[in-house]
């Protein structure tokens, strides 16, 4: 007899909870984490953030990058997906732009 | 058609602006003879089109206005807004709203001394420096986008 109700789908409930491993750098640190891989890249940001101590104001003045500091940007509300090898993403500053205030 | 304009058609194929279309920061609309048409979506679910002007291409800065999502026309309406910070770039409340920014034709008309800079020239690929500029000042919180919904929770 199963140990589930009938309604218990294993594979798609596996798959919910499937985790990928994300290396994190922010300037010369770095810390890795199972992130499930419905989260968002979000979380990613806010944990990284709350692991290296960055305050608030200066969070939101960071944003993720793929594979080194000047990687492509990751879209912080998509999911991290599925991956098999794990990942590493850099926490970056944004260069200045000029503007004429 | 001209060297400037294969340049920019290389330039939308490149894999730099591909990856802003995969992860969903912008997409291509349409060109349509010196502009070509993009639509960024903002992490609180709203998105606009900017119109890109990009005559000269290369030798000149693009030249940016939003768009109605819509018919296209240009309008205050059509623009992203936010705070004090935002509006240090995005002039959205201007009775003719611009871009100012030293890589913007238009921006540059109310700085004539940053045209000697070149500053539009500092990337290889012209239009993915302007739309990563764009994105940024969308997705980037410090920028001071205003953000509406509460469509950016964790997941």
């Amino acid at each position: 007899m199963s140990e589930h109700p009938d309604w218990y789908d294993r594979d798609q409930r596996r798959g919910e909870l499937q985790t990928v491993s994300v290396h994190v750098h922010f300037e010369s640190e770095s810390a890795t984490r199972q992130f499930l891989a419905k989260s968002t890249w979000r979380r990613v940001h806010r944990w990284g953030c709350k692991k290296f101590k960055v305050s608030s104001d200066a969070c939101a003045n960071l944003e993720l990058r793929k594979d080194s500091p000047d990687g492509p940007a990751l879209n912080e509300s998509k999911e991290i997906g599925d991956h098999e090898e794990p990942l590493t993403v850099w926490l970056v500053k944004p260069g200045a732009e000029p503007n004429g205030r | 058609m001209g060297a400037e304009i294969d340049r920019l058609a290389r330039d939308l194929s490149s894999p730099e602006f591909l990856h802003g279309v995969e992860q969903a920061f912008w997409e291509f609309v349409a060109r349509e003879q010196d502009f070509v048409y993009i639509r960024f979506h903002a992490p609180d679910g709203r998105s606009f089109i900017a119109r890109l002007l990009c005559s000269d291409y290369w030798n000149e800065p693009i030249g940016c206005v939003f768009v109605d999502c819509t018919n296209r026309e240009p309008g205050r309406t059509a623009w992203p807004d936010g705070n004090g910070k935002f509006e240090q770039w995005i002039k959205f409340r201007d009775a003719n709203p611009f871009i100012c920014w030293d890589q913007d034709r238009f921006g540059i008309v109310h700085h004539l001394d940053w045209k000697g800079r070149k500053a539009w020239q500092k990337q290889p690929n012209q239009i993915v420096g302007y739309v990563e500029f764009l994105r940024q000042m969308l997705h980037v919180g410090s920028r001071g986008y205003n953000c509406r919904t509460s469509n950016t929770g964790d997941s």
